[in-house]
Parts: structure tokens; sequence; C-alpha cells
């Protein structure tokens, strides 16, 4: 199956076997292995990426739903070799440790200021609740979305 | 208290993480993030039954499946016992493993491997093997193991280590102090509780993996999701017959751990599959493979009795023990040891201690290392039985606990009595803010104003409550780390580790340690970590070590390193060494003010005079394990209409000495807190009448989210450790020692239920309250 | 892992012909990808409908709004003419993560018919109709009728939901929801208890009931919301209906909660209506 669609603002056209996950199609056919697996069944959030700005969960994603969509991975937020400001504000309150869940927190935080560009520190926890971290207590997760949020007013 | 900064600055600073700017950008860090081209995919096929003789395995069809390179079962892999505990040597646990047996002792238990061209050809073949069972009645409790005529689980003859296999006890520890009962017995004031603690879940969000591979000599390397690096190279080599010299560990970035990666499971099979190929081999757990195959917490009850006179002094302890180590006995007995070791120290004044405790096996999981290693499930009972004992002598719990608690220049016989599973070692304490620490946490959550008033809203009614606990730096008399540290002809430095960063910030950590010893900034210090070709040798990482063992010997590495530095300055400029000093990559004489540049020095060692490569490795073994300490003080709300319990607030005040990346301490804090309010409020894996574990997955094995999360208050009270690193001890795990009698005893204060059984669900809390007018 | 064959239909017609033919409708996947997973179904191959433009938009219809079955629910969400439908948003504002809300379909989870489904609680409460579209017609159930049993359907080989239509209910209605379970995010609820209540000079005037995850389907409890009428809206006259309540809901006992606990929360539950009083 010929299947078209942008990356990172890149298009890239690809063949794949009909039923390729887009987790798969992007981590083992384009290389792109910042996007997670941690479950693979929709409950960890690791593996999210934005298709059309929009969150989405990679391992419950067949590729041919992005068929024609704009997907952005974690590769794609620095790409100018710019760290973005949610990247430096996780990096500024060590909302990072082991760094596992960080690229589906990140892209999830960035669906989210997209949506609403100052959110409460409440409206954070409701929109990464589908984004386990099991190594931070969240404190310096939702500070650095907050901290974000505010570099970019 | 200040940290003496005259040279770098580094130390105390929350320093961006030296592995951070890689980890948002998403970069390939992970070990199945590299693409070895060639790999095969490494399956295993999991036992259905809890308890089973294996009568045959037939791979006759399996071996047709297109793509199929190998196929392992007990038939053709040699018979060697070992623990999967992966610890320091003489290990301590029981060697009843072998990589594939004729029996099968919990469901999911490894009978066969596969390693095949695709992950479809895999799962195709696992299909087609067969296997002939016959069954065995399966013990799917302590009690029950410990049964009369109860089935024994390990009767292979081969089995090294266990206490009573014939009574499937895998360990047992006793250790009287006094005469414990006679002092209770006579005790003005005495009070008891039972707690009891399920299976959980260590839930990193990184399922275990590994690729093996072969380099250009055609040594084999095993890059792995592990803790401990050269345990994994010694264990792989004596299970799969391979020279350990022909074996090199890589660790790249982990993706979490708190002991569950310390267990050396999937890297003999990767290692045995491309040994048996030629090929590579890529191997990653499914979320319910690490359910049920990988490590979990020990389950345990623990009974602890406490007598005390009339003012609070607290006179007995016992601590009674039956822990559940499931089908082997990892970290059997050094869980068991630890859940006294790490407790009773705490409350030292009491002359009569009893210790007791057995773990035996069951054909359930199998337990392992996990943050807190039994102080967590020792802690519960414990904290739960003070706050009985409190509200017996009409106490506040604070001041009971004021009145007991160890001070500086104090000891414990428990020190010396227990270690990981042998003697331990005698030690004072010689750093203790635990003082510092209840009076903030006290003051932040409002203990005085709020506790005992069960505030109202609708059915939700509010309470308090509050627990201590300490744990250790490292292992005394086992934990060894190594350190080598290189100065650049440019002046910059490399620091090569064998210690493992699972997460937790040591890489940064360390080279602040060596940037303060060396007045450089950290970014002048390159760390490499865990590779057992090119670091020294580390334990690894856990029992709260990396700071205060490893931290040690970098900071020795750095002293040696700053004298040669010195040296070759002196004779440079025709000073004496004693007279310069070395500040933000300058050293200059007192004297003359004459003064050259690291980078300076560095090329004149390096190309000019005397030449030299300024370097040195260092080594610390640990002597003793100096605690950190920690007050917990939590605000919950209890539904009594559905029993749900919200913890409204979470204030945890620690002492870990002096923090050297304050930032990473308090997430150390934060996420240990929020995984013991887990453990609280909902983590609990639970098992069908024949031992198969009903929910393993996310979906119905809950770890707490970001709205689950209360706001969680990590306050950091300094103190200084003479023998840590620039005044460190560790931090890693203390605080998922609270959460669990704190929120009891909260619980208590608002609705008058005790919840000794974890996790404090809204069924049981609903139950607990009874019948609601 | 790869999934099973997923092909495009061309229009509506070619998705009846496809499901027809064994092919599994496929929206959102947040469910389906899961069963495929775990190997609790294995269809020949996936009919990707999700871009049917006949399945989606939401709009308002003569006295009430219809969804296309391939409607997100954050598409639900954000629809204006959801905005008379508050009890459909709290319920659905609740279900899963953001990601997986702008995923998941209100169709899938009527497909799913699962007694936990958080989407279902809204429908039975508000008495919403399935457009059901098969090989040789079209036809109308009500969400009661059409969810037969935990999983089960009154759907038909080759045919498959086109959308639902919701009446809006008549004015000044008090909505409820809440579920109960372990962890907030991504609950799997042991119970849940929706409502719509009218009250005129402090009594109730007429009550809807809808309890989740404490019967083989999304439960109305009609004798219970009959014998509300009539009574304020406090602790004590909500709990002479507690019992009645708890007797009216038939829970089965799982990992996730025992009949008991179930039966008696339904009851306790109610006496959260007493919110609405003061809200």
């Amino acid at each position: 199956m010929t299947l078209s669609f942008r990356v990172n603002g890149r298009p890239v056209t690809v063949d794949v076997p009909p039923g390729r996950r887009l987790l798969d199609l992007l981590r083992e056919d384009l290389g792109l292995t910042g996007t997670k697996e941690g479950c693979g069944e929709g409950e960890c959030g690791a593996c999210t990426v934005l298709v059309d700005g929009k969150p989405r969960l990679a391992c419950l994603t067949a590729a041919i739903q992005v068929e024609g969509r704009d997907v952005l991975t974690i590769e794609g937020l620095a790409a100018s070799g710019q760290l973005h400001p949610l990247q430096e504000a996780f990096l500024a309150t060590a909302g990072v440790q082991c760094g596992f869940c960080t690229p589906g927190l990140i892209l999830a935080a960035h669906a989210l200021l997209a949506e609403n560009p100052s959110p409460t520190a409440d409206e954070v926890r409701e929109y990464l609740s589908g984004n386990l971290c099991r190594c931070t207590g969240y404190e310096q997760v939702v500070e650095a979305v907050l901290r974000a949020a505010e570099r970019r007013r | 208290m200040a940290v003496e900064t005259q040279q770098g600055g580094a130390v105390g600073q929350s320093v961006r993480k030296v592995d951070g700017p890689s980890l948002v950008a998403g970069k390939p860090l992970f070990t199945l993030d590299l693409d070895i081209p060639g790999s095969l995919v490494g399956a295993i096929l999991p036992s259905p039954h809890a308890h089973a003789r294996i009568v045959s395995v037939d791979t006759s069809a399996a071996e047709q499946v297109p793509g199929v390179r190998a196929i392992l079962h007990h038939g053709n892999v040699p018979r060697v016992p070992y623990t999967t505990a992966g610890q320091g040597w003489p290990e301590p646990s029981p060697y009843d493993t072998v990589l594939f047996d004729t029996k099968v002792r919990f469901v999911g238990d490894r009978v066969a491997a596969v390693a095949a061209e695709t992950e479809d050809a895999a799962a195709e073949a696992l299909a087609r093997i067969r296997v002939e069972y016959e069954l065995l009645p399966p013990i799917l409790s302590p009690e029950e193991a410990l049964a009369p005529g109860a089935p024994i689980i390990h009767d292979e003859p081969d089995a090294e280590g266990i206490y009573d296999a014939s009574h499937n006890i895998a360990a047992a520890v006793d250790i009287p102090i006094g005469d414990a009962a006679a002092a209770l017995a006579a005790a003005p004031v005495t009070a008891e509780a039972t707690c009891e603690i399920p299976y959980s879940q260590h839930a990193t969000i990184e399922p275990h993996c590994v690729i093996a591979y072969f380099d250009d000599a055609g040594r084999l390397v095993v890059r792995t999701s592990t803790q401990v690096p050269f345990h994994v190279r010694r264990i792989v080599a004596r299970v799969v017959g391979l020279d350990p010299a022909r074996i090199r560990v890589v660790k790249p970035r982990i993706g979490g751990g708190f002991g569950s990666k310390q267990e050396v499971l999937l890297e003999p099979v990767a290692a045995l599959l491309a040994l048996r190929t030629g090929r590579p081999v890529r191997m990653a757990y499914t979320r319910q493979e690490v359910f049920v195959a990988s490590r979990t917490r020990h389950p345990m009850k623990v009974t602890v009795r406490l007598g005390a006179t009339k003012d609070g002094a607290l006179h007995a302890l016992e601590m009674d023990v039956l822990s559940n180590t499931g089908a082997y006995g990892a970290h059997a007995l050094t869980v068991l040891s630890n859940v006294g070791s790490k407790t009773l120290p705490l409350y030292n004044k009491a002359p009569h201690v009893h210790f007791h405790g057995r773990a035996v096996y069951t054909n359930l999981p199998v337990a392992g290392a996990y943050r807190g290693y039994g102080a967590t499930q020792g802690y519960f009972a414990l904290e739960v039985a003070m706050d009985k004992l409190a509200e017996k002598l009409g106490l506040d719990p604070v001041e009971l606990r004021r009145r007991n608690y160890i001070r500086v220049g104090e000891t414990s016989p428990i020190f010396e009595k227990i270690g990981e599973g042998r003697e331990g070692t005698a030690q004072i304490v010689r750093s203790c803010a635990l003082e510092e620490c209840l009076r903030i946490g006290a003051e932040r959550i409002g203990w005085r104003e709020k506790r005992g008033q069960r505030r109202e809203e609708g059915p939700w009614v509010h309470g308090l409550g509050m627990a201590c606990a300490m744990q250790g730096s490292g292992i005394t008399g086992v934990d060894m780390a190594a350190a080598t540290l290189v100065m650049q002809d440019d002046g910059s430095f490399r620091l090569l580790v064998g210690a493992t960063d699972l997460g937790t910030g040591s890489d940064t950590i360390l080279a602040q340690i060596a940037a303060q010893e060396l007045g450089v900034p950290v970014d002048r210090v390159l760390v490499y970590s865990s590779d057992t070709d090119f670091t020294p040798f580390d334990t690894g990482a856990y029992a709260s070590s990396t700071t205060y063992v490893s931290g040690n010997a970098v900071l020795r590495a750095a002293s040696d390193v700053r004298a040669q530095i010195l040296d070759v300055a002196a004779a440079a400029l025709g000073e004496r060494a004693s007279a310069l000093e070395l500040a933000a990559g300058v050293v200059r004489s007192r004297k003359s003010g004459k003064s050259l540049t690291l980078s300076e020095i560095g090329h004149r060692a390096t190309y000019v005079t005397d030449q030299r490569q300024i370097a040195a490795t260092a080594s610390f073994a640990c002597p003793e394990s100096p605690p950190p300490f920690a007050a917990f003080f939590c605000e919950v709300a209890v539904d009594r209409e559905t029993g749900v319990v919200r913890v409204e607030r979470f204030v945890v005040a620690a002492d870990c000495g002096v923090a050297i990346h304050p930032q990473a301490a308090e997430g150390q804090l934060e996420g240990a807190v929020l995984q013991g309010i887990g453990h609280a409020l909902c983590e609990e894996m639970l098992f069908s009448p024949r031992g198969r574990c009903l929910n393993a997955g996310f979906f119905d094995y809950k770890i707490p989210s970001s709205l689950d999360a209360p706001a969680i208050e990590a306050i950091l009270v300094p103190s200084e450790e003479p023998t840590g690193p620039w005044g460190a001890k560790s931090i890693s795990e203390v605080g998922i020692n609270g959460p669990l009698p704190a929120i009891s005893n909260a619980i208590y204060d608002a609705v008058g239920a005790r919840m000794v059984r974890a996790p404090f669900t809204p069924e049981r809390v609903r139950f607990a309250l009874g019948v609601i007018p | 892992m790869d999934l099973p064959e997923i092909v495009r239909p061309r229009d509506l017609a070619d998705a009846v012909r496809l499901t027809g033919e064994g092919g599994k409708p496929l929206v959102g996947g947040t469910d389906l990808f899961v069963r495929l997973r775990k190997g609790a179904e294995r269809p020949p191959f996936l009919v990707y409908v999700g871009e049917l433009p006949e399945l989606r938009g939401i709009h308002e219809t003569e006295g009430g709004v219809e969804i296309g079955a391939a409607a997100t629910h954050v598409e639900i969400l954000s629809a204006p003419a959801t905005a008379q439908l508050p009890i459909l948003r709290l319920a659905l504002a609740t279900i899963g993560s953001p990601a997986l809300r702008h995923m998941g379909t209100l169709g899938g989870n009527v497909v799913n018919a699962s007694p936990a489904g958080d989407g279902l609680v809204p429908l039975y409460l508000l008495g919403a109709q399935v457009n059901v579209v098969g090989p040789a017609r079209e036809r109308s159930l009500p969400v009661e009728e059409f969810v037969l049993g935990p999983g089960r359907t009154a759907l038909q080989p080759g045919e498959l939901i086109r959308s639902l239509t919701i009446p809006l209910p008549r004015d000044g209605a008090h909505p409820y929801f809440r579920k109960v379970g372990r962890r907030q995010a991504l609950l799997i609820a042991v119970a849940s208890l929706g409502a719509l209540v009218w009250v005129e000079d402090g009594a109730v005037r007429e009550a809807r009931l809808a309890l989740g995850s404490v019967a083989p389907t999304v439960l109305r409890p009609r004798e219970v919301e009959r014998a509300l009428v009539g009574r304020p809206l406090t602790v004590e006259a909500l709990a002479e209906l507690r019992d009645a309540l708890s007797s009216a809901v038939r829970p089965i006992s799982d990992l996730r909660a025992s009949a008991d606990y179930r039966r008696r929360v339904s009851g306790n539950l109610l006496l959260d209506l007493s919110s609405l009083a003061s809200g």
C-alpha cells in the first residue's frame, strides 16, 4: 500500500503493508524512534504524536488513518536544531527524569498550548492525564508546561 | 547549610541534566532505538499453568514456520542453576532458577524461546510449540505454602541456598535483642498493627528490552535496559557458558527501573539465541509480560507490636514478617532482612527488639527488588502501630516520634545484627535533620489546626495523618564503585563511571561532584557511564547507592586529578603545589599571583614537558550506609458514601544531607511519594483461582496519572553527612516509605477506620466504615 | 505487530457492501485495536469508515441533535449543537484522555455496548435513537433496544451505525454525572450514575437516572425515577430511596469491585443528587 502524508513538515511517500501501525511506520520505516511504545494499548501515552495538530496515540492508529495528513513527532519540534520552548522548559524544571515518556508528554503539552495558551495547573493536569510518567510526581512536569506557556506570552 | 564553594560552585546547583537536551529532543538513546541490521526477533513461550511438570516439548511444527532460526527449551539448553536477582558476588539469593526447567512454577514462567526473522513468525512458532504438562496443585498464598503436607515448589536437587525447600521457605531471619516478649508483656502501654501489601508493580514506562549482537571482533555485545551492567556480564557469562572476556554489556539511557531492571531476565536468553544463530537478536517484554514475568514488590503481611512507658518511651519492638517471594527467591532474603534493618533503627531507644521473618515460595509471579526494598512494607505496619500507640498514650503522633527517633551520635544494635542477608555493620548516625523535617512538615500541612477536626464537605470528611521513615545509602560491605577521571589536552575532563543512571540524574550529579572539586563548570566534565568495556566497575544502581557510593569514588578520583594538575602547574610555575589554588578553570599562585589555565596545563602535560596523562581511577567501598530521613504529612478527604479517598495534599520533608542537585532530589522525592500513593490507593495485581494475573496491563492496573496526583510539596531539609561526597547521602528510596502509613493514619483521623490492607480501594474503605445511618 | 488489512470504501454503499463481506468497520480504533492485539477478535479485514462524509457531522434536527457515527468525542464536545445537551458533554468529558477523546467516537461506544460505557449513560438518559444502515434498509431503534448485553447489540451482519439522534430534553433539567473508581483519568468505573432532574418549588418534578457498570447494560431504574417525583433533593429524602436503587441494580463481581459494593454504592450515589439542590 502506498501512503502519502507529511511528517514534521516534510512530505513522505512510503510503501507499507496495509495493516501497518503508525507507531511501527514511524519507528521502523522512517527511523523516528523518539515516539515510544510503552504498552501498545493506548493506556500510557508514550506514543503520543500530533496529527493535524491533535494528539493521537500512534499505537492505536493505523498508517492509513494519516493518509494526506500532517504528523508531528518529537523530532519535528526542534527540527531547526533549536530546542522548542517546551523542551527548554522541561529541562529547566527537571520535568525529565528517565525521559521515556517525555516525547509524548511534550507533544500532548504542545497540543494543549495550541488549544489553550494560558492553561491553569488543573487544566494541564487534565490534559496530560493520558500520559503516564512513573518517575516524577508530575509536579515538575506541570511546572514545565506552565513555564512554557508563560514564556510564549 | 551552605557548602564551601571556593571551587566550582557546581554542587547545590540545579544544573541542566547532562543527557537532558538529547532526551527532550527524542534522540535514539534507548535500547531499542538502535537499529542493528539483520536483527532477529526473540520471543518467549510462557507457561499457562501455575505449577506443572513438563512431560515433553515438541518443536517440530514450530521449526517448519518460515523464518524461524532457533528454538530453545530445557532439552537443548544446559542446566545451570542461578539467580536472576542481579546482585554482587557471592550472591545472597538462592540459585533456584535455570534458563529452561522441566518444571514451571507460575503462570508466565519461561518454557521455551524462539528467534525468528519477524515478530509474526516468532509468534507463529510459539503457537506451534507443543508442550505436554503434568499438572501439579498450585500454591497461591504463603499460608498454603507453609501448611503441613503442602506440595514442594522447589524439589529440584540442584538448587542451592534455599533455607528450607521442603517447607517452601526460601529464606528466614530471626534476630532477638533482649527479651521483647517479656518486655511487651510488662509494658504499661502496648499497640499492635498487622498490615498487608499485595502484589504490585514497578511499572516502568519502558518495558524490559535488550539487543544482543556481535562486534567486529566477534565479541558478544549486550545492549540492555539494566540497572546492573557488570552483574549482567558476570551472570550471562556463567549461565550461557561464555568467557566473560567475550562479553561487553552496554547500558544506554533506560526508561525507568525502580529495582525491576536489577533483575537479569531477558539478557541470557537473547545472548543464547544470538550465539545459536550467529545473528543479532532483539527482545522486549510486552506490557503484559512485564507485569507477569518481570518482577514485583514482595507481598507481605507484617505485624508490629510496640511496648512503651506511659510517657511514650518505646521499650520493646517486635516485628514479624511473612513475605511472599513467588515462584523464585530473587531478593527473598535481602528484602526480608531490610524490612527490619531499615525500619527498627529509626526508634533505637528500645532495649528489647525482636525481628522475625520468613519468605516463602508460592506459584505466583516472582517478587524482586522494588524501591524501598522491604522498608516500605515494614514502615506501613510500624507507623500505623505508632499512630495507635500515640492514640493510646493520648500523645500527639509527632511528639511520640520525637521522643523516640535516633539522634546524631547514636546507634542501633540492628545496624550490626541485620545486613544484606548476613550480619550488618555497626555504625553511628552522623547526620540527622528529622527534628527539622517534623517541624517544617507539621507546619506546612497545618497539623495543629486541622488534625482531629473531621471537617465535612457534603459526604466528604477530611483528616490528617503522618509517618516517618529512613533508608540507607548503599549496602555496607557489599557495594563498591569506581570512577576514572581523565584530563584532556584542552583542560576539559572525561569522567568514566560504571554507575548506572536510570533516569535519576546520576550522570549529572557525578559530573557535579567532580566539577566541584576541579573548579570547572559542569559542562567541562563529559560523562560516559555503564559500559563494561570502557568504564570501571560499579555494583550498579540500587539500594540508594549512586550519589553516596559512586559519588565518593568520583570525588576521590577528582581529588587525585586535582593534585596532579597542581603538581604540573607547580613545576611549570616553579612554585610549591601547596601555594597554588584551582578555581574557575585557572591555577593561581597565592604567593606570586602567577597563573596557568587548565588548557595550558593540559597542553604542557600532554605535549611539552614531563609528558604524562593526567588521570586517576579511584574506588569506594561502602563502610557505612548513612540513612536519609523523612517526615510525611498528608490531608485526605474520604467520601463516606462511596469510600473514595482523595489525597488533597501531601507534604514530605526529607534530609538527604547536602542535595547535590536540589531539583533532581525533589524529583526523586515527589516520584517516590506518588508511587507510594499508588500503593496506598489503587495498585494491586489480582489473580484467578488458578494463579493467572487478571489485570496484567495499564487498562486494569492503574498507576496514578497527573489527575490523580495531589499537590506534592517536597522540602529538602539540609544536613551535612561527614562521610558523604560534599555532605550528601541518598534520596531515591526513602520517599516511598511514608505514603501508605500516612494515608492510612489520615483516613483514621477522618472517619475512624483503620485501613491495614493496601490498597485502600473505595470498596475496602466503604466496607470498613460499616453501615451509615 | 501488524494489523489485518485495512480497506478504504468509496462511499457509504461501498462500506455497507464491504461490511457485508465480513469486514469490521473501523473509525477511531481505540477499542478495536486493543481487542485485535489481544486476539479477542479476528476479522478478515477492516473497513476504514472514519472519513465517509455520511458518517461525519453533528447538526441540529427538528427537536434534537444528530451525531454522525464517526464524530469524535472532541468534535461532539465542541460542536455548538451539543451546547443544549450538557449531560452529554459532562459524560463525554470524562472519557479516556484528550488523545483518546480525539480518536474515539460515540458511535464506537454504542457498538461496544459496554455496561461501563461512559458515553452510553447520557444516551439512555436522553432516549437516543440509533440509526442503522444495512444492505437492505435503514432502520432506527432506541438505544435501550439496540444494546442487548455486554458487547452485544441488535446490529445484523452487514449493518453499521450511521448516526445517533438525540432528542433535546425539556428546559430546566439539572444534569449530574459521576463515576466511582480507583483513579481519575482513563477510569473504568466500578459504578457510575448519570441523572437529569427537573425541580419545581423545591421538589422533584421529573427525574431520569441511568447507572453504568452495575448491570449487563446501562440501566434506567424507572421505579426509583417515579418515586423521586415530589420529593425534595435532600440527603434525608434521597436516603429513603437508597435501598430501592440498590435492589434495582443487577451487578456482577469482577476484578474491579464486588457486586455487593456496587449495589451499595449505587444506592449511596443517589444521595449525591442532593448536590443539585444547591447547584
